[in-house]
């Protein structure tokens, strides 16, 4: 009895919820029967060996597998109640907007750091005027700690910027579209030491607003910064729940392995 | 434990070997070097005459009934009692354009072109000169009145039947059209289609493979047809059967533009391929739409190198002659033609043209149109080395 009012509170507070999804690469069979819920203003981190299907499942969550040619995905991932692969014809440019993501590799457009954070509302014609746009620009940059750093340089190449400031314009140029979930793929690991501090303390913060998927090889970051942990093994679920739980006494033998540095 | 010896030399075979790879690749280069070196000082010496222009300077004392008899009379006083082989060798003097192309209407000096024959008696490349017109031109250039200057007509005047009075201009006009309009017709197909080659995603079906596959394997293959076939396909197609004009600029630019366009295509795919996929996961990871992604981020970083490839593409297209004169661009052009529906012809073919005709004065105008046009290919082929070395995105 308990263990049905948890499991619909949880639903309650899910702002995802990922059911019975399959994906396939050709013949390769990268995920299996996933489940997952998501919870708003939570950090969900994926963990698992390399190869486990970790990023496939990020990117199945706002569709972005549609570019792999021979991607087949099955199943359900509901946001707020609605389906996303419910049709094919789900307007995908909305989904992906608020939906954004967040890459490995610092990946700035070759362009201004203003333009590449106005890149996104001129495509989606967020903004009346050029002060709009402006103010949208300023935002973004100060929600991603950016602001004080680059505020008398906007218009320099973004390529200028150190690793660690690129990847932080990465995130304010997703906050720009005003997303409410962000996907972050490893967005630590091309990064030293100090840029990834920079980046957890962000992502801290973001999670007031946001709710934030991250996918990341480096358990003591899943441990410092996520709420709730699934572990992926051979493109399964193996394990999922709160993070603490996971690190400190996990169900699995292989969760366990997996955590405690046995392998991967 | 055995050192490691580190001060014996290589052994002589290796040596051997390693020497005389050296000596043959700096051979080739230096071969390659002279090649060049003549190919340049031939053009340079034997053009460079063409530059300049023999001027006469004749003083007109009676005007006539027309220009043609003020300026025979003109000559005639430089002899005394010239009799009429004499009048005859006084009147090829001076080039036979010269009674339409100035105005006479009051005594003075005035400057004429002289005959082609007199200009190469100055520029010492033969002599074909009569004893008096001889006595006459050496008494001339004593007073300083047969002089060599800059040959603007070289520049500004279109062919001619007279070698001294032939210039480019017409040829460079019809260039400018035809290239100009060769680049406005293949460009946006060619980086259309390899866009969609590149960027579109391969459809599944087995007849779309087929035909991709096609397509691709065609475009590969365009880029080594001999150029002379294309020009049998604008005889057949744009002349015979869409009945556009003969000669024209426009029928010699869609020509020049399917020769380039497959070196557009596969360039611009190069470059495609070179912009990394990271940019695209970031502008479709914003919400933009496949084509706003290609429009907005792809196309722009992969710009300079289809620019690149498009120049070098149109730097061929420039010194092909071969399909033009399947089109009937060896035309004989007194005036730059005015549209691109005009009669007109090219650098490469004028030169064809040139390098044809019988008198001996056209030798150097060939060999100053081949300079300038090598000078034209060099300064292109510079700007596409300035344009990928100056907006070259380093990722």
């Amino acid at each position: 009895m308990v263990m049905v009012r948890e499991t619909l509170e949880l639903n309650k507070s899910a702002k995802m919820n990922v059911r019975g999804l399959n994906i396939w690469y050709g013949d390769n069979h990268a995920i299996i029967d996933a489940d997952l819920q998501i919870r708003k203003n939570n950090v969900t981190a994926l963990i698992g060996p390399s190869g486990c299907g970790k990023s496939t499942f990020l990117r199945a969550l706002n569709r972005m597998n549609d570019f792999i040619d021979d991607c087949v995905t099955k199943g359900s991932v509901d946001i707020d109640g609605t389906d996303i692969y419910r049709t094919q014809y789900t307007n995908v440019n909305n989904l992906r907007k608020s939906v954004g993501m967040v890459f490995q590799k610092p990946n700035p457009f070759p362009k201004s750091i203003y333009d590449n954070i106005a890149y996104g509302p001129r495509l989606h014609r967020m903004f009346d005027t050029k002060e709009q746009l402006d103010e949208i620009v300023k935002d973004s940059l100060k929600k991603a700690n950016l602001w004080e750093e680059v505020k008398d340089r906007l218009n320099d190449n973004a390529f200028g910027l150190s690793g660690g400031q690129q990847q932080r314009l990465c995130f304010a140029r997703s906050l720009a579209v005003d997303p409410q979930i962000l996907l972050l793929d490893e967005p630590c690991s091309a990064l030293d030491p100090i840029s990834t501090n920079a980046i957890e303390e962000l992502i801290l913060e973001l999670k007031k607003s946001y709710t934030i998927v991250i996918v990341t090889h480096n358990m003591q970051q899943a441990k410092r910064i996520s709420d709730t942990t699934a572990y992926f093994h051979l493109g399964e679920i193996i394990e999922k729940g709160a993070t603490k739980k996971i690190f400190e006494n996990p169900n699995h033998r292989k969760t366990k392995a997996y955590v405690s540095g046995d392998f991967g | 434990m055995q050192s490691i010896d580190l001060n014996s030399k290589l052994d002589g075979r290796r040596r051997r070997l390693q020497k005389g790879l050296e000596f043959a690749c700096k051979t080739a280069l230096g071969i390659t070097a002279v090649i060049m070196l003549l190919f340049f000082t031939t053009l340079g010496y034997r053009g460079i005459g063409a530059f300049s222009q023999t001027k006469i300077d004749v003083e007109v004392t009676d005007i006539e009934s027309s220009v043609k008899q003020t300026i025979n009379s003109a000559m005639y006083a430089l002899v005394e009692d010239p009799d009429r082989k004499t009048k005859k060798g006084l009147r090829q003097l001076v080039t036979p354009n010269a009674y339409s192309t100035i105005d006479i209407t009051e005594p003075g000096t005035y400057t004429l072109v002289a005959h082609t024959d007199v200009d190469m008696y100055v520029k010492g490349v033969y002599d074909k000169l009569s004893d008096t017109q001889r006595v006459v031109v050496d008494q001339l250039i004593e007073q300083g009145k047969i002089y060599r200057t800059w040959n603007w007509d070289f520049w500004t005047n279109s062919d001619s039947r007279s070698p001294e009075i032939a210039g480019i201009w017409g040829a460079v006009v019809g260039t400018f059209y035809t290239i100009g309009l060769a680049i406005l017709f293949a460009f946006p197909i060619g980086v259309g289609c390899a866009t969609h080659m590149e960027e579109f995603p391969k459809r599944k079906a087995a007849v779309f493979k087929w035909y991709d596959d096609f397509m691709e394997i065609n475009i590969n293959n365009l880029a080594a047809v001999p150029s002379i076939v294309y020009g049998l396909l604008g005889l057949a197609v744009l002349i015979n059967f869409l009945s556009m004009p003969r000669s024209a600029s426009i029928v010699g630019a869609i020509t020049l533009g399917v020769l380039v366009l497959p070196v557009i295509v596969i360039s611009a795919r190069t470059a495609l391929r070179t912009v990394p996929q990271n940019i695209r996961d970031a502008s479709n990871g914003l919400g933009a739409s496949r084509l706003q992604t290609t429009i907005y981020q792809v196309l722009p970083a992969a710009m300079p190198g289809i620019i690149t490839g498009t120049i070098i593409g149109i730097a061929r297209a420039i010194g092909e002659s071969a399909p033009l004169l399947m089109i009937g661009m060896v035309a004989f052009i007194l005036v730059p033609p005015a549209t691109p529906w005009d009669s007109a012809t090219t650098l490469p073919v004028q030169i064809f043209l040139w390098a044809d005709s019988p008198e001996r004065g056209f030798a150097e105008k060939t060999s100053a149109a081949i300079l300038v046009l090598l000078l034209a290919l060099v300064a292109l082929n510079l700007l596409a080395i300035w344009l990928r070395r100056r907006f070259e995105i380093k990722w």
